[in-house]
């Protein structure tokens, strides 16, 4: 082998080994970009999958409250809607989903804390203390059944009652001497609110233990089985219907069955209206239904001092002895009603409001007798 | 000259220009993608709007409830009770005389209740309707014809009122979307209608 | 080795080019969207102040549609300067309306008469506006008659 051929022959062997130097290192390369470049992909699109989720249950809240509204002011309607299905969760003051939440802004809204459905149901009820304060917007699902439980002495109020909530809920109305498992069973609702129509006479031994018997409704949470019983309800001022309310959940009725209501006493609610006993029932949720109440209260305050500075006008301007005497008799009652509705949400003297609503109502009826401008 | 290696070197090229127009292939499927992605988002156009919506649908029926109960300074007769008695009493020297209404600048010197339901009706509409841009309309207060769906303008009387703008019809077609209502006012002498069309 | 460099250059400008055509086009998403929560924003109001019995004609409860008391309008006016008014407006008044101007004009038969019922604006000074118009009915009390007037809503964002 000659010299140039020997350099030959080690530098084509250089050479080689130089290719396979670099592939190696083309490989590492490659390998490295490719996991870069699949990490940034992947990181984008978990990042983007975030984000989008979050804008579609923005959106989705955005078009709920779009419905809200045109639920809350249509009164006396019901509706239901169908939604992709998700998990509502409704609180003091604001709804939301997945995280995302949407403010309230203003609505009083009666709602179970927790909604997993894809069918929504809205309902609106005028409330009033003699004069008309808000709407009440309740929003449940199908997916909750609300039973109207009633002895002999309430059959009245529960046939009205029933006949008033909307078709569109899952109700049923029990007599309590039916009140037994063949009636109350187990059909896989998401939740069950009872409202008890029995009165001062009720214990909870009459309605039996179907509702909280562990084998019957053992897959239910204690709060997941809701009681709302009335008290010492009448009619005041025609139509308004006034009682004390209580809402238990399914531990503290058993303990009550056990105990046969002799143990711990639960706290009741003064409240006015029908559309409140509504609100407790649709809710079944003693702190929203508490809060809510507390707003409308809030509300009422205003709506009040708006129509006593109306009041007054109309007093100035319409001089008519009958029709004045009248005005300034309300003048000093709508005093009186802001007084007992108090200040910065908390109410004073609930039990004398009923007494400003019976006037007001009195004084409403004469003014239209005497042909006067109304109160409202 | 073929040879077996020249074959085989032409089979490499062949295969090395068809991965290159697979290539640029792929790149003229992303590029059509991206002109498609940029026609939908850009070029075509807007969404409904619903306030647009809204306010015309809004506007129709409000305007003619809120007219219908308004009261005039026509010895307090209200726009429907003007409406009643020009139907009932046109042509005859019955018509309700109506007094000059000086805020408004309606009737000078005092006029039956046809020419002032007229003024009162263009005095609102040039103070709230004609003031909103984005508004159009037709207004008639007439007999209205069901066969057609027209008001009857043959025979004095049938024609109380009308207000066009024009701006929603090229002659008898209508040229933009628009709503429509009509309310209808019982007078002694079959009904007339106000019939409103918002475009 | 350069190959797979230059591919992967070129692969970035396009990446970048793709990354600043999706930003473009998200932020005018963004906007379309912003502007279409102020349409819906405008229309709630539109809706919710027509129903509230702050403002709603009745009789004995029974609602008047469309229809304002005028003897309201000035009630609330006079409501609105007092401190207990000024707290109202400023919580739950403010969550209804929030950022907007609310005004009734009267035109016929009086046109002088008119009503500013609420106005907040933001502290921005890059604010837009809606402009909503409403036919509505004034009732007055005093003499049992209505009148024709104007509902005027800007929304602020």
């Amino acid at each position: 082998m000659t010299l140039k051929n020997r350099k030959e022959s080690r530098r084509e062997i250089f050479h080689s080994k130089l290719g396979i130097i670099e592939v190696g290192f083309s490989w590492i390369f490659i390998l490295i970009a490719g996991v870069v470049i699949l990490g940034l992909f992947i990181y984008i699109s978990s990042d983007q999958a975030s984000f989008f989720r979050d804008l579609i249950n923005a959106n989705l809240l955005k078009d709920l409250n779009a419905i809200f509204v045109g639920a809350t002011v249509s009164k006396d309607t019901a509706a239901l809607f169908e939604i992709p299905k998700t998990e509502l969760v409704f609180d003091c003051d604001s709804y939301g989903i997945g995280g995302v939440t949407h403010p309230l802004t203003g609505h009083i809204v009666y709602a179970p804390p927790l909604l997993k459905t894809n069918e929504l149901i809205t309902w609106t009820k005028p409330w009033s203390l003699g004069f008309r304060v808000t709407n009440f917007l309740y929003i449940t699902s199908p997916f909750i059944k609300y039973y109207v439980i009633y002895d002999s002495s309430h059959a009245s109020l529960a046939a009205e009652v029933y006949d008033d909530l909307p078709d569109q809920l899952t109700k049923e109305m029990i007599a309590i001497g039916n009140a037994d498992g063949s009636y109350i069973k187990n059909q896989g609702y998401d939740r069950i609110h009872v409202l008890v129509l029995a009165g001062s006479t009720y214990r909870s031994s009459n309605l039996p233990s179907s509702l909280y018997n562990p084998n019957d409704f053992k897959g239910y949470g204690n709060d997941e089985i809701k009681f709302i019983m009335l008290y010492d309800e009448t009619k005041i001022a025609d139509t308004i219907l006034k009682g004390e309310i209580v809402i238990k959940n399914k531990k503290q009725e058993q303990q009550d069955f056990n105990e046969d209501f002799g143990g711990e006493p639960r706290l009741s609610q003064r409240f006015y209206d029908f559309s409140s006993l509504y609100a407790a029932f649709i809710s079944g949720n003693h702190n929203v239904w508490q809060c809510m109440t507390d707003k409308s209260y809030s509300r009422a305050r205003d709506v009040a001092s708006i129509y006593k500075s109306r009041t007054q006008s109309l007093n100035s301007n319409i001089l008519f002895p009958v029709c004045n005497g009248l005005y300034t008799s309300a003048d000093n009652q709508f005093t009186i009603m802001k007084q007992n509705l108090g200040d910065s949400g908390v109410i004073i003297k609930i039990n004398e409001i009923e007494s400003d609503i019976i006037l007001f109502h009195n004084i409403n009826n004469n003014l239209e007798r005497a042909s006067c401008p109304l109160l409202y | 000259m073929i040879t077996l290696k020249n074959m085989i070197g032409g089979n490499a090229k062949r295969t090395k220009a068809q991965a290159e127009i697979v290539g640029i292939t792929i790149v003229m499927v992303l590029i059509m993608l991206g002109i498609v992605f940029v026609i939908k988002y850009i070029v075509l156009p807007q969404d409904y709007n619903i306030k647009d919506a809204y306010d015309k649908t809004q506007t129709a029926a409000n305007f003619m409830d809120a007219v219908m109960k308004t009261t005039t300074k026509c010895n307090t007769l209200t726009i429907t009770e003007l409406i009643q008695d020009c139907a009932e009493r046109y042509g005859t020297e019955f018509l309700y005389n109506c007094p000059e209404d000086t805020m408004a600048g309606i009737c000078p010197g005092g006029c039956d209740s046809c020419t002032y339901l007229n003024a009162s009706l263009e005095h609102i509409l040039e103070n709230s309707l004609d003031e909103m841009p984005q508004v159009h309309y037709d207004l008639y207060v007439c007999r209205w014809n069901h066969a057609n769906g027209e008001c009857f303008d043959l025979v004095e009387g049938d024609m109380i009122s009308y207000f066009p703008m024009h701006d929603c019809q090229d002659g008898s077609r209508w040229t933009k979307g628009y709503e429509a209502k009509r309310l209808a006012i019982p007078t002694d002498v079959g009904n007339r209608v106000m019939q409103m069309y918002i475009c | 080795m350069m190959e797979t460099i230059s591919v992967l250059l070129v692969f970035l400008i396009l990446l970048t080019f793709v990354v600043i055509f999706y930003v473009n086009i998200s932020t005018s998403s963004a906007q379309s969207g912003r502007e279409d929560i102020t349409n819906l924003k405008a229309v709630e109001i539109s809706q919710l102040i027509a129903y509230m019995p702050e403002f709603q004609c009745s009789s004995k409860n029974i609602v008047d549609e469309n229809c304002f008391d005028m003897l309201k309008l000035e009630a609330f006016g006079n409501f609105s300067i007092t401190t207990e008014g000024q707290d109202a407006i400023a919580t739950s008044y403010f969550d209804i309306f929030e950022y907007s101007r609310i005004e009734v004009n009267e035109i016929y038969p009086d046109s002088t008469k008119s009503w500013l019922v609420y106005e907040r604006k933001p502290e921005s000074s890059r604010v837009s506006l809606k402009r909503t118009f409403i036919p509505i009915s004034l009732y007055n009390a005093y003499d049992n008659s209505f009148a024709y007037g104007i509902l005027n809503i800007t929304v602020y964002s």
